[in-house]
């Protein structure tokens, strides 16, 4: 990795964290916690998945991951690892599936379901559980179709002011 | 160039998921009133009445609190790091389940249950 790259992906890296520690000191009103989160910070792995390169996002995915290991434990670290994971994939396929008509909002929104799906997946093996599956996952379709799409309004907005600059990754 | 922030399609699919979301939501809807919660942990499933107020904990996690107040129960402190738990407040709907993952208890709310209902621990 060039030093360019590894300071380019230590700001990311840096984007990343920053969002996702603002954003767990909110709570929404009207959104109880055991819901999920809009996940801002995935605009960052998004921004590297479509533009930078699949790598850097899986990368990008994991750093996230240590930090929620290293800061809040091993079940919060390994949640968002197989979110995160389960996630890039889900998004990789499907671009992969629907080459011609891209649409960061369809991919967005996969992705943030794919995200609520592969930790509740988890959740559920690590608790033996499978009534919260039943219960949280039309929870889960709901938020992750409406954070999704957030997090894909912010990902245009961030996409046509860096296209107006002269910023190039 | 001003590109549009959704497209019809988009909108389309949206309202397509949320659509489903909801329909598997309304199916699974319990209206029923007599509520227990069932609690789950390590060493099985006990079941407690929402209808007299008291507060308790399991003896495998004491650093977990519950309360049953007004028809309702919550997690009310616990000590793992997230306070998810804790936050999501107390549950008065049969269907509702809340978990707290680090410590492996999954609070669900139901209007019937097949279990004894285990009464005299505090």
């Amino acid at each position: 990795m060039s030093t360019r790259k590894l300071a380019f992906m230590g700001i990311m890296l840096a984007a990343v964290l920053v969002l996702s520690v603002v954003e767990s000191m909110l709570q929404l009103p009207f959104l109880p916690p055991q819901f999920g989160r809009v996940g801002v910070s995935n605009v960052v792995i998004m921004y590297l998945a479509f533009f930078v390169g699949k790598k850097e996002a899986a990368l990008m995915v994991c750093l996230k991951a240590l930090f929620s290991l290293l800061t809040r434990g091993f079940i919060a670290g390994l949640l968002s690892l197989s979110g995160g994971l389960f996630s890039i994939f889900v998004i990789f396929a499907l671009w992969w599936i629907i080459k011609k008509e891209k649409s960061y909002v369809a991919l967005s929104i996969s992705g943030a379901i794919a995200h609520n799906i592969g930790q509740l997946f988890v959740a559920c093996i690590l608790l033996g559980h499978w009534g919260l599956f039943v219960f949280y996952f039309p929870v889960l379709l709901i938020t992750g179709t409406i954070f999704g799409t957030i997090t894909a309004i912010f990902l245009k907005i961030l996409i046509t002011r860096l296209e107006k600059g002269e910023w190039k990754p | 160039m001003k590109a549009k922030l959704l497209s019809a399609k988009e909108i389309l699919l949206i309202v397509a998921i949320l659509s489903v979301g909801f329909v598997m939501l309304a199916l699974l809807h319990d209206s029923s009133d007599n509520l227990f919660a069932e609690i789950s942990y390590e060493h099985g499933v006990r079941v407690v009445d929402l209808n007299s107020n008291h507060v308790f904990y399991l003896s495998s996690t004491p650093n977990v609190l519950f309360e049953v107040r007004e028809g309702g129960v919550a997690f009310i402190s616990s000590d793992c790091v997230d306070q998810i738990c804790v936050r999501a407040g107390f549950q008065r709907r049969a269907g509702r389940i809340v978990a707290c993952l680090p410590n492996r208890v999954i609070l669900s709310v139901t209007g019937e249950t097949d279990l004894d209902i285990f009464v005299g621990f505090k």
